[in-house]
């Protein structure tokens, strides 16, 4: 059942739009992330779901109930979309005990003080933060004032939560450990969630749908794996994971196949984009470049200018004519000319619009 | 396009009862400067001849010149030591620090009336320091009579306003600014002057700003100080307009009044926009720990504190000496011995005429209840316009301005005759609601500012937080916002004391028998020269503002 | 808190009230037979507020001897400034909201002016007759006090012989003695003061000498004031050594208290301000009002003034300075300004504006 739709929101701050029209859905015991770059609109996005922003344009239905229909100009205030918002910055309220803090929702909802008592205890219990509810927030370190805010997201049960990068403000360690925590608690209280990132992985590992916005436009959206293996867009493809970037011409065979050609190379590869134009673009992730020792199917002759140790891998910086390119392997490689392979369905191919 | 449920209701009838409050007497002014006599006058007729009067003045033309000098003059002595002593206070290891910045601020929070008084008894022609150098040099080598020495004693007592503002902006200055210039090898001095004033230097053209605005409102310094000798500036050749033509020439007043405003308007504009600006630059540092400090070494502390000692004994330790010794004599001046003249008698007529003593009942009625009062009405308007971004809102910033840029004195005789001839409003006349309302008014740019900005220190998320938490607006008010900001209230409760404390014209036509005020008495104690009660009264007006002054420290609230 | 902002002030009236006793006043032959109604009428009252500029320390003996012959009254006194009266009593008549009954005020063009404009009730007082001629206009307003504008100086700092005898002596010492006196010397700013710019006016009209004393004083570098209190404040503390124009009624009670002081009345020529009373049309109570300005002409009101430093107007108010005593003390040549339609001149535009701008040139303003 869908819990939440968000029909082709439009929003402008002052003449700048923000918002050209976002439509997507989310679904009860699923996380949906809102994906992109800062300046993207995917915070503003979250924020006209929850009412903190008005967009010009576009509906919003949370749980069957409409709550904004710019047509009819109707809206309803934050307080009766009966939603739920984790800050980024927490924005627990210093002046109240975590109990406190965590009780208001249900305050303001009418329920009777001992069952308020009993659900926040249950709350803060389930959150591991049970001996914590006589302090105050600014006694708390970042990852329980984080738990904190989300207990009181939640505890009043709300039809769709929301939150706005909630992990940006821990150390890389709890952020791990917060995802997954995050995500599995969204699914046993089977909730609707919406989650705004700029994190790739966390985006990836959190969600069920994949949301990319930019520039106030969605560009794709589906599960994370189609997404990551699947971008149908070019800068889709460059935003998510580490890629290389090669310019050239691109030429379609008689079969239809597809490649892209550059003064001394080609490889063939997949149009992701239904391309047209003939100055085209190839992003190739770095770890689908393989070293090769000779000529053969989809290879092209490369120089390694230089090998970078990083661990758990070496880095080879290998230079195509005047192009840059990476790619991963397990020894270092001397200096000198050599060759690397991509698979075919691993170049994707799109229209290359800067340069044209 | 708005949500519902935004307590627009709310807003625009805040918005509009406050533009009521502030317009009708602003209103009155300018229809009554465009008539030919007082607007209740049955023959009084539109005309332009109010205008023509004063444009065809040769006293105007002086008083606005006069004024015009006053101003750049005091801003040339103010802003320069105000940035220095804001320098030495927040950003170096000056000795003391606890005590000083505290009384730093006092010259700020004396009516201009009461300091002027105690300049003239300490070192006027017959003062008793003046007396004192005569005895030993065998002159007196200065006059406090004239425009030289309004400058020189409006700048020094302006200084706490440049201060204050600048010192706020260095406070949030990260000190590696200054450290890194000081691993170049660079002096004290040339950090000041190279690194750190320019870093605030938004805050020091605000101060400026604001300091020439202040002096084109003065009315008390120069009152005291410049029209003895003749020497008039805008706000006194105003009041001078009262008693000229013998019968009160309200068109006059009036006109002057509206000529004021049309200067001072665009100036308070300015300096908005600018004190907007100067807020986002120096919050650009803000986090970081306390700044390191920069050390003066023996000679530069000598040579710091003697001149934070030297400001302060002229302008706080020679005026309020005046006021307390002229309070505690019967005679004073040349060849008497203050000694054998001391009495208490000046204090005892306090309590013997009815109307003083219940001028200090008022007084305090006023600054500790009214301040509550108006503190709650600030915070209702300021709620109003919180978070609000639409054309109300931005109405209701310049209506603020409006009260601000007319003289306390002409605002006070319009609420008289609004009090007067406003049927539902003539049976408060004679209460010291109909003062209190004026006080509301005329203290609004500068309470309204005091709260807003306690109310922006709450992070907009929190309250984000309440509203998507299923709150209403007014109950993230009550609940979220008012509860966070109440250690702010209390500290802007002190400060709004203050100025009622030292508040002087306004009452001067509004007050009646009941509802006297020290301020006002003041003035019209002036009148009829009885300076020995003036002194008394002043003492104690000085004692209550220290009183609040401590008040509002104990909740650590400055004045922005 | 309404309640606790109110005027307190009726206070004082329910604790005399409390004290009343129907005692039968007793009033003069002179009176009308029906006093005794007025009387009643005026406590049915309760109250009379009075504007005036008088300080309260002599407006309370007059206002504690009236309370004590008719405790039933309260005085509800209103310390304003000359123009303030004015602008209170023109404002108030306007808006049909009167509030004074009494005005008690020293500037007598405004009180005639307001007489003229129809704005005082008319009242022929049973005192009237006691009063001279020059003290009564229209049988509307009344003089109740004379104080002349005499020399104030210090007599530590201005050595016997040159105090002057009179004006023109003054004239002439400002001009001989600019060692003593050059910059200190001190007047009224008739700019500022109705008080000051009645007394000059009148000096003006009778005095050839005005106008040379006028340049003398500005040639001292006279400074000015719009108060006979600065005006003492500057001449005890030495800031000024001598003032003229001061008013006499005030002055005599300083130099008594304040050795340092000495006062000269001119024995060419004294005039003499005053404080002029009327009832305003519409007051809300008309016959306290009556009460009241009768009790200040009357003997008893008379002698508590004078008592308090304002001189009787009439001649025949014994133990108190008087019209008859200060006469003697100017040598005969007392001239106290006449309640009379003149004064309307000094409101006139052109008129002022001539007369300050030939002052200004002999005060090389």
């Amino acid at each position: 059942m869908t819990d939440l739709r968000v029909e082709n929101i439009e929003l402008s701050l002052g003449a700048v739009p923000v918002l050209k029209g976002a439509t997507f859905e989310g679904r009860r015991g699923e996380v949906v992330a809102l994906l992109g770059a800062s300046g993207s609109g995917k915070t503003t996005l979250l924020r006209s779901i929850a009412g903190l922003e008005h967009p010009s344009q576009g509906k919003i239905v949370i749980g069957g109930k409409t709550v904004l229909d710019a047509e009819r100009r109707f809206s309803l205030p934050p307080e009766q979309r009966d939603i739920g918002l984790v800050f980024q910055s927490y924005a627990l309220w210093p002046h109240r005990t975590v109990a406190e803090n965590v009780a208001f929702g249900l305050k303001l909802r009418g329920v009777a003080p001992a069952e308020i008592g009993r659900r926040v205890a249950d709350m803060l219990q389930r959150l591991g933060l049970g001996h914590l509810g006589e302090r105050y927030p600014f006694q708390l370190s970042g990852g329980q004032q984080q738990r904190v805010a989300i207990c009181r997201a939640l505890v009043y049960e709300p039809r769709a939560i929301l939150l706005d990068e909630p992990l940006s403000n821990l150390d890389a360690k709890l952020r791990d450990e917060a995802r997954y925590f995050i995500r599995k608690l969204i699914l046993d209280l089977e909730l609707c969630a919406v989650i705004v990132t700029h994190d790739q992985s966390e985006a990836l590992a959190m969600s069920d749908s994949v949301i990319l916005l930019k520039d106030g436009t969605i560009l794709q959206e589906g599960t994370p794996i189609e997404i990551y293996e699947n971008p149908r867009d070019r800068y889709v493809a460059e935003f998510l994971g580490s890629n290389n970037v090669l310019h050239g011409e691109a030429r379609t065979g008689v079969n239809g196949a597809i490649s892209i050609h550059g003064i001394d190379w080609q490889l063939a590869g997949r149009a992701q984009d239904g391309m047209s134009a003939k100055a085209a673009v190839a992003v190739i992730r770095v770890d689908k470049v393989q070293i090769v020792d000779g000529p053969g199917q989809n290879r092209i002759p490369v120089t390694v200018e230089d090998s970078i140790y990083l661990g758990q891998h070496w880095e080879y910086r290998l230079a195509l004519g005047g192009a840059q390119l990476r790619a991963f392997g397990s020894r270092s490689i001397a200096p000198g000319p050599i060759w690397c392979e991509v698979p075919a369905d691993s170049v994707w191919i799109f229209a290359d619009r800067h340069s044209a | 396009m708005r949500a519902v449920g935004d307590a627009l209701i709310f807003r625009r009838t805040t918005i509009g009862l406050l533009g009521l409050l502030v317009l009708s007497p602003v209103g009155l002014i300018i229809y009554q400067s465009f008539l030919d006599g007082p607007f209740f006058f049955p023959t009084a007729g539109f005309s332009l001849s109010a205008f023509a009067y004063v444009f065809s003045d040769p006293d105007f033309y002086r008083a606005l010149w006069t004024t015009l000098v006053f101003a750049i003059g005091l801003v040339a002595i103010a802003v320069p030591l105000g940035a220095a002593l804001a320098f030495l206070l927040t950003r170096t290891d000056i000795k003391g620090r606890a005590w000083i910045e505290p009384v730093v601020l006092v010259p700020m929070f004396l009516s201009a009336l009461v300091l002027g008084f105690g300049y003239t008894v300490s070192v006027g022609p017959s003062g008793f320091v003046s007396l004192a150098v005569q005895d030993v040099i065998g002159f007196v080598p200065w006059n406090i009579y004239g425009l030289p020495s309004l400058i020189v004693i409006g700048g020094l007592s302006h200084v706490p306003y440049v201060y204050l503002y600048v010192s706020s902006g260095m406070r949030n200055l990260p000190a590696d600014l200054e450290e890194a210039a000081r691993t170049m090898g660079a002096g004290l001095p040339r950090i000041a002057m190279e690194v750190t004033l320019p870093l605030v230097l938004p805050a020091l053209v605000y101060s400026a700003a604001l300091n020439f605005l202040l002096a084109f409102e003065s009315f008390g310094l120069p009152l005291v100080l410049a029209d003895p000798s003749g020497v008039l500036v805008l706000t006194t050749y105003l009041y001078k307009l009262t008693t000229l033509l013998g019968v009160p020439s309200y068109h006059l007043m009036a006109a002057v009044a509206v000529l004021l405003l049309i200067i001072t308007l665009p100036l308070v504009a300015i300096q908005r926009r600018l004190l907007d600006r100067s807020r986002r630059y120096a919050t650009v540092g803000g986090k970081g720990g306390r700044p390191t400090r920069v050390k003066l070494g023996t000679a530069g502390q000598i040579a710091a504190l003697s001149l934070i000692g030297l400001w302060l004994l002229v302008s706080v330790i020679l005026p309020i000496s005046g006021i307390a010794v002229r309070a505690f004599v019967d005679s004073w001046g040349q060849g008497v011995d203050l000694l054998e003249h001391l009495t208490l008698a000046n204090f005892q007529q306090l309590f013997k005429i009815s109307s003083l003593s219940r001028g200090l009942v008022n007084t305090a009625l006023i600054a500790v209840f009214g301040g509550a009062i108006a503190v709650t009405v600030y915070l209702v308007v300021a709620l109003a316009g919180h978070r609000n971004t639409s054309l109300a809102a931005v109405a209701l910033d310049y209506m603020v301005l409006l009260p601000r840029a007319l003289p306390g004195l002409v605002i006070g005789l319009a609420f008289f005759w609004l009090f007067l001839f406003v049927p539902f409003l003539s049976p408060l006349r004679a209460t010291l609601v109909s003062l209190l309302i004026a006080y509301v008014v005329v203290g609004l740019s500068y309470g309204l500012r005091l709260i807003q900005s306690t109310l922006l220190q709450v992070s907009p998320e929190l309250e984000e937080a309440a509203r998507t938490s299923g709150a209403s607006v007014r109950r993230t008010w009550t609940e979220i916002v008012i509860p966070i900001v109440r250690p702010g209230l209390f500290g802007a409760w002190a400060m709004i004391m203050i100025i009622f404390l030292r508040e002087y014209a306004t009452g001067v036509y509004l007050m009646t028998s009941g509802t006297e005020v020290i301020g006002s008495l003041i003035v019209s104690l002036l009148a009829s020269g009885d300076l020995a009660t003036i002194a008394a009264l002043s003492l104690i007006s000085v004692a209550f503002t220290a009183l609040g002054l401590a008040v509002a420290f104990r909740f650590g609230a400055y004045a922005k | 808190m309404l309640n606790f902002l109110k005027t307190n002030c009726a206070a004082m009236a329910f604790a005399a009230l409390s004290a009343t006793s129907a005692l039968a006043q007793a009033t003069p032959a002179t009176y009308p037979a029906g006093y005794a109604d007025l009387v009643a009428a005026a406590k049915k009252e309760g109250k009379v507020v009075v504007y005036s500029p008088t300080d309260s320390e002599q407006a309370n003996a007059l206002i504690n001897a009236f309370q004590k012959k008719y405790p039933g009254v309260a005085v509800d006194y209103n310390d304003l400034s000359n123009t303030a009266i004015y602008n209170r009593v023109v404002s108030e008549f306007a808006a049909r909201q009167v509030g004074g009954d009494v005005v008690w005020s020293v500037g007598l063009d405004l009180q005639v002016r307001l007489v003229e404009d129809g704005m005082a009730e008319r009242y022929a007082s049973p005192e009237a007759s006691n009063l001279p001629g020059f003290a009564k206009y229209k049988d509307s307003a009344y003089l109740t006090s004379i104080e002349p504008g005499v020399i104030l100086y210090n007599k530590r700092l201005v050595p016997a012989a040159l105090v002057p005898k009179n004006l023109a002596d003054l004239t002439r010492l400002l001009k001989e003695h600019k060692d003593v006196f050059q910059g200190k010397v001190a007047s009224w700013d008739p700019e500022k003061s109705g008080q000051g710019y009645v007394a000059m006016q009148d000096d003006m009209r009778h005095n050839p000498g005005f106008w040379p004393l006028m340049a003398a004083f500005g040639e001292a570098g006279g400074k000015i004031y719009s108060n006979s209190g600065q005006m003492r404040e500057k001449v005890v503390s030495g800031e000024e050594v001598i003032a003229f124009y001061v008013n006499g009624a005030y002055a005599a009670g300083w130099a008594k208290a304040n050795p340092t002081l000495g006062i000269v009345y001119s024995d060419d020529r004294t005039s003499a301000v005053s404080r002029a009373a009327l009832i305003t049309k519409n007051a809300p109570h008309p016959n306290a009002a009556k009460l009241l300005i009768d009790f200040m002409l009357s003997q008893e009101g008379q002698k508590a003034m004078g008592g308090a430093g304002l001189p009787s107007v009439r001649s025949d108010v014994e133990g108190v300075p008087n019209f008859k005593s200060l006469n003697e003390l100017a040598n005969g040549k007392l001239q106290p300004i006449a309640l009379d339609a003149t004064l309307l001149d000094n409101l006139d535009k052109t008129k002022r504006a001539d007369f300050f701008s030939r002052w200004k040139q002999a005060m090389r303003r």
